[in-house]
């Protein structure tokens, strides 16, 4: 995005069409980070109209100086999710995410090697606590760091890397089964 | 001590994961793949086209501030207006206050012309005996001496009857 911090100062002064910029650059990401929670298209478009639209009416609260625009929408989603499912229980389930061999380019035996332990990294993820899925969604998936992911889930840099530690260690042990 | 080795562990698969040098780890080179996996696993996401929000054009604050400030200026003479329509409570002092100003009355009347004319009337007073009092003495002597008076005349009127006699 050409110079965000113009646009960002822009679209705190209530000038619309900056904001719908910012929209178009982290839509597609945002949307990402919410499908992976709930696995459900339709509910993830919805939650994504919710979250730009409470990022619009705040906007003028943001403050560049603590955290990226990025992290920010980031938080606003995650927080999202959680009102929704305070009411909702979560019935997560990444059914819908399937390996699509004959788009995949590969050797038939490669692919059939990949379809396997996508299968498995796909269940292992399913079967971690809501915090741990969190942060491997965030730093291996949407490619966060480690300080953008502590301003996310508001705990520090040091139990962003417990939680992420924590977690490779049970999709291991997933693995070795 | 166990969280202190699970941090310096974490750490060091932290600093792995950064250099993408995950295969060096002891414990952790058999996740290598899986990483990649994850990797994959994004561009599994289904894509979506982004769906038109209306955002709605806000006023700018240099646009919103005239008329904040004309509110709340309005507010405040409200405020006053009704204010100086209130009656207004004498506030209860404090025992310390009302000692203070109590001495203070006193000096201040102590040095009043009020307080030196009372002091003045009540020497008068004690100087001069009442006129009243000195009517009522007066009457009391004239009785008495009109009553002696009256004495001296019978006397007079008894000798003449005893000398004509």
């Amino acid at each position: 995005m050409k110079d965000e911090k113009e646009i960002i100062k822009q679209a705190k002064q209530g000038n619309a069409q900056a904001f719908s910029l910012i929209y178009q650059e982290y839509g597609k990401q945002i949307f990402r980070f919410i499908y992976w929670r709930t696995s459900d298209k339709h509910l993830s478009e919805d939650i994504l109209q919710e979250v730009f639209l409470k990022a619009w009416d705040n906007i003028k609260n943001y403050k560049d100086r603590s955290f990226s625009i990025r992290a920010w929408l980031y938080r606003i989603a995650r927080n999202t999710i959680i009102d929704y499912y305070r009411v909702k229980k979560p019935t997560v389930s990444l059914e819908e995410i399937s390996f699509d061999l004959a788009s995949s380019h590969l050797e038939a035996p490669e692919a059939t090697n990949i379809k396997i332990e996508f299968e498995k990294a796909k269940k292992a993820i399913e079967s971690l606590p809501e915090i741990q899925k969190e942060v491997i969604v965030l730093k291996f998936i949407e490619e966060l760091s480690n300080k953008e992911i502590a301003k996310i889930i508001q705990k520090s840099e040091g139990a962003v890397r417990i939680i992420q530690f924590r977690a490779l260690k049970k999709i291991k042990e997933i693995f070795k089964k | 001590m166990i969280f202190s080795k699970e941090n310096k562990k974490a750490k060091e698969l932290d600093k792995l994961i950064e250099k993408k040098q995950l295969k060096n780890s002891k414990e952790f080179a058999g996740l290598s793949n899986t990483l990649d996996i994850l990797q994959f696993l994004k561009e599994q996401t289904p894509e979506i086209e982004l769906k038109p929000i209306y955002f709605a054009e806000k006023q700018s604050k240099k646009l919103n501030l005239v008329p904040k400030l004309a509110f709340s200026m309005a507010v405040v003479l409200i405020v006053f207006g009704i204010l100086s329509f209130l009656p207004v409570k004498e506030k209860k002092l404090s025992g310390l206050n009302q000692k203070a100003i109590a001495k203070e009355l006193e000096i201040i009347n102590q040095n009043s012309p009020i307080k030196n004319l009372e002091i003045n009337q009540k020497v008068k007073r004690a100087i001069s005996p009442s006129k009243n009092l000195e009517g009522l003495q007066i009457d009391a002597i004239q009785k008495e001496s009109n009553s002696l008076k009256l004495d001296l005349q019978k006397k007079q009127e008894i000798n003449d009857l005893l000398n004509n006699l």
